[in-house]
């Protein structure tokens, strides 16, 4: 009896009922593990005017590292009372950010006039969820019509309009959603990109362990590894400056800024950092490069060097900055400005020619 | 400061008409004739001039053309001032010739990077008037600042603190403007603000000058710009209609309509004294206290000096604060110093280092379906910037923003930049047979801006005045619609062009600007209004839309009447006559249209 009781309290509280059905159909190019053994009830969501609160479990692995949130959700798609359910599991990284979803196979998503999803409906499904800027954000079901256009088809649903994909259907709202399916679309966006999301992001410091953050930065996932340097003190940056620096050269544009922002000023001159970052200048977005030359002065020369050797890779206002200040003038730096001077390729080339010009006189 | 000072009184006025020296200057926008060229005067402080632009979309407009009287006969040297705006391994987009008395000179202008002197020829002048013609080849934007003729084997100067002393001494201009006019009220910048500001201290009796550097009045909203006013009317409905736009799509010709309701509705008032096409180039303060505006015209080159007891900076970019050095803002704060923190968009919202970061400038522009096949030129030139990006048509996002870009000193490479942005993406469009029958109907050649510097006022207003829904015993200014704060699209996915942009949305009910955001905190005589007001740069993401900006203008052209009849400053309006300020709000509500 007794272990009967602590099998239904360990299902209840480990939840291993609440383990995804269905296979994933789209999950974030598969960078998430899925070897989840464990979920946990983490909170009920009732923001959305759906049929139930919406249970989010904390997926685990078999270490018990934290790897997914996922909810089973069944929501009702509604317009003027008129109700029609959708079945669909959804997934979201510890961060918050929408990560996927799977479907049932006998409730696949269908639109209003009765017709399946395509492949191509689901596909473009995953991207509006991916997006947390989209147009439907902070949008109500009123908005997403223009009330002075004629409708070009409307559909119904047990004898009553309940959808459009008409003309009627705002023009930059249109081109994002699946056609015929605006409200399902919808309410999942909401439901993909707004409390939950915000609430499972929340939720990431109650849940951060150390071993949590080795995880992350062993992830090779590039938000879990910006997170994970977010929490850095300055040795944490020493450290693990092998997998920083591998972050930086892979990260998106605006978490590179913000890493290059918050290094400790030592680093700058860490020969292998210098090394493994100004070599590969010509590969980063120019916002980074604009950085990586606004340091230039906490560096090295190797790093005036690398620099030198990238000029054609520059915008105007980054040559002017390098040559602004360029502090010693080695051999090898002033046989790059030459190189780069004279390539009629380099639209600005006349920089360095002026600049030589310039520091001759001198 | 100095420098602008010493830059702009020393530039060079119009054509003379009578040359007996050997050398003389023309300073190509005051051409009698502008044929197809326009005159831009957005880039002064940073050229020197206004100059011509050959802004034919493609198509190579109209030549220009003046007569010029020279007294010495003989041979001269001539020299243009002028730039390529895209150089490369390319042939530059905006080349020209120049013609003098119907002939040709040999050198093909326009060719050389950055602004400097080019070498067009030599002409022998052999009578007493004579024509000179700009000659556009591409209609992609060639330009021209000023034509030099000299007998002598000298080369004009382009260093900047040369350029201007030599500039000076050619034009043998005086110090101080020839002409000088007083007001109640001087308003600098004739966007929907000053319209506003100029509007409602007109109706309290107040005379006012109107300085604005275009011809039509709107700036972000004009049929020159096109960008729709959003916002509510707050207290100011009674005004802001004769000034506003209808909701058109960004870009929209309906623009043009507006555009005359808003030019006849400002100058129907007989106490406004317009000038149109004046662009200011100085502010002297003395104990802290504005004395004059000298502006130009960017046409003739004559100058004016306003004299007035108060000053409205409504230029957008704070250019009167900044000359008379009134403390300003410029980039993103930390988002520790006010506390302006959206944790769903964290660094995209409000960093946690302060930057030098803004929102972008947008070029908007406007294409059709004709009847027949429509071709478009190669422009390999603008392929750089628009990558593989097709597009037949443009909105608010296509806007740009870099971190080595400052949206005044850069402006107009930021400008060129999304020229290149806009024809290289029309001509990979074009590449598609779908797109045979579209052609360019219209490309502004105005930057668009969102954001520049914030002059500082006594209150800073901030995200967290939005938030907290505070309402100020002197709101002024009420909004709801979101406050949006725009990011380029490429900080979050590297493959998207530079030139486009997303927004964050914060909805809010409605909130309160106060008065104090708009006077400077050390400039004692200085309102302002419109985007350059007292702010930080999330708390601009709301009230940067132009009905709200308007609701500044008008508040601070009542505020300007209430100095007038105390003969008090700004902050006294606050300090001592709130209660009959507010009054006078709530009162003018009421007037008849």
């Amino acid at each position: 009896m007794k272990f009967i009781i602590t099998f239904v309290l360990m299902v209840s509280i480990l939840g291993y009922s609440h383990l995804p059905k269905n296979p994933t159909k789209f999950l974030s190019g598969d960078r998430l593990q899925k070897d989840w053994v464990e979920s946990e009830l983490t909170f009920i969501d009732h923001g959305l005017d759906t049929l139930y609160g919406q249970e989010v479990y904390l997926l685990y692995n078999d270490s018990g590292i934290p790897q997914i949130y996922y909810a089973d959700v069944l929501a009702d798609v509604c317009i003027d009372g008129l109700c029609k359910p959708l079945f669909i599991e959804l997934y979201w990284d510890l961060l918050g950010q929408y990560s996927g979803f799977g479907v049932y196979p006998d409730e696949l998503l269908s639109k209003f006039d009765h017709d399946l999803f395509t492949e191509q409906d689901y596909e473009k499904l995953d991207r509006l969820l991916a997006d947390p800027y989209s147009k439907l954000e902070g949008k109500k079901l009123t908005d997403l019509y223009d009330p002075s256009k004629k409708r070009e088809k409307v559909i119904e649903f047990k004898g009553k309009e309940v959808d459009g994909i008409s003309g009627a259907t705002k023009k930059e709202i249109k081109e994002t959603v699946v056609e015929g399916a605006l409200y399902s679309c919808f309410t999942l966006w909401q439901l993909a990109n707004g409390e939950i999301s915000v609430r499972i992001k929340e939720n990431l410091s109650g849940i951060y362990t150390p071993a949590l953050a080795q995880d992350f930065m062993e992830s090779g996932i590039s938000d879990y590894q910006v997170y994970a340097i977010k929490q850095f003190d300055d040795q944490d940056f020493t450290r693990y400056l092998k997998e920083v620096t591998m972050v930086i050269l892979q990260a998106r544009p605006l978490d590179r800024a913000w890493i290059l922002k918050e290094l400790p000023l030592e680093i700058w001159k860490n020969t292998t950092f210098v090394d493994s970052i100004y070599s590969n200048y010509a590969g980063f977005d120019s916002n980074t490069k604009t950085l990586l030359v606004n340091k230039l002065s906490l560096s090295t020369e190797k790093a005036a060097l690398y620099l030198s050797s990238n000029l054609k890779e520059m915008t105007k206002n980054q040559i002017k900055t390098f040559l602004d200040s360029l502090s010693e003038i080695t051999p090898e730096i002033m046989e790059n400005l030459v190189a780069f001077s004279e390539d009629e390729q380099n639209i600005y080339g006349y920089l360095g020619i002026w600049w030589m010009m310039e520091y001759k006189r001198r | 400061m100095k420098r602008t000072l010493i830059v702009f009184l020393s530039l060079v006025i119009s054509i003379a008409t009578s040359f007996a020296q050997d050398r003389f200057l023309i300073e190509a926008e005051s051409f009698s004739d502008k044929g197809g060229w326009v005159v831009d005067p957005q880039f002064v402080e940073q050229v020197g001039s206004s100059y011509l632009m050959a802004h034919g979309m493609g198509i190579p407009v109209r030549n220009a053309s003046t007569e010029i009287e020279v007294t010495s006969k003989g041979e001269y040297q001539v020299w243009v001032r002028t730039k390529d705006w895209a150089p490369g391994p390319w042939d530059a987009p905006g080349r020209f010739f120049l013609k003098v008395n119907g002939i040709q000179l040999s050198q093909e202008l326009g060719v050389i990077p950055e602004w400097n002197w080019q070498k067009a020829g030599s002409v022998t002048f052999d009578k007493k008037v004579n024509v000179i013609e700009l000659v556009d080849l591409t209609g992609f934007n060639g330009r021209c600042d000023a034509i030099y003729f000299t007998k002598g084997t000298d080369v004009p100067p382009n260093e900047w603190e040369e350029l201007l002393a030599w500039r000076q001494e050619i034009g043998k201009e005086p110090m101080v403007p020839a002409k000088t006019q007083h007001y109640d009220l001087v308003i600098t910048g004739g966007g929907i603000a000053g319209c506003a500001a100029a509007i409602a201290a007109a109706e309290e009796g107040l005379k006012v000058a109107l300085i604005h550097d275009r011809p039509l009045l709107g700036g972000n909203a004009s049929s020159e710009i096109r960008v729709h006013t959003l916002g509510i009317y707050g207290k100011y409905e009674r005004i802001l209609r004769k000034i506003d736009t209808e909701h058109y799509p960004n870009g929209s010709i309906e623009a043009e309509k507006d555009q005359e309701k808003r030019d006849l509705n400002v100058k129907s008032y007989q106490n406004i004294d317009l000038h149109l096409n004046w662009r200011a180039y100085d502010a002297h303060a003395e104990n802290e206290e504005i004395k004059y505006v000298d502006a130009r015209h960017t046409h003739t080159g004559e100058r004016i000096r306003f004299e007035a007891p108060l000053f409205v900076d409504a230029t957008g970019d704070g250019w009167i604060g900044y000359w008379a050095g009134a403390d300003y803002s410029y980039g993103r704060e930390s988002v520790y110093k006010y506390g302006e923190e959206w944790t769903k968009h964290g660094e995209l919202w409000s960093p946690e280092k302060a930057d030098n970061v803004v929102m972008g400038s947008s070029i908007l522009f406007q294409t059709s379906k004709r009847a027949a096949k429509s071709e478009f030129p190669d422009v390999p030139w603008a392929k750089p910037v628009a990558q593989e990006h097709k597009a037949v048509a443009g909105e608010w996002y296509w806007e740009f923003s870099r971190n080595d870009l400052h949206q005044i000193d850069d402006a107009e490479e930021i400008r060129d930049h999304m020229l290149k942005a806009i024809y290289g993406s029309f001509s990979n469009a074009k590449e598609l047979t779908e797109n045979d029958e579209y052609a360019l109907d219209w490309v502004s050649y105005l930057v668009g801006k969102r954001e520049s510097r914030r002059l500082i006022g006594d209150h800073v207003f901030t995200f967290n005045d939005v938030t907290g829904l505070t309402k100020f015993q002197d709101s002024v200014v009420q909004e709801e619609r979101e406050v949006d704060i725009h990011f380029q699209q490429n900080l979050k996915d590297e493959s998207k062009p530079d030139f486009l942009s997303k927004a964050l949305f914060y909805r809010t009910p409605k909130y309160y600007i106060p008065y104090r955001s708009l006077y400077s905190r050390n400039i004692s005589n200085l309102f302002m209004a419109g985007r350059n007001f007292s702010c930080s740069h999330v708390g601009l993401g709301g009230p940067r839309v132009m009905r709200t900006t308007g609701q500044m203008g008008a508040a601070v052209g009542f505020a300007a009447s209430i100095c007038k009849k105390y003969n008090a400053n700004p902050r006294d309006v606050y300090e001592k006559y709130l209660a009959e300020y507010m009054q006078l709000i709530e009162d003018q509500k009421y007037l008849k249209p």
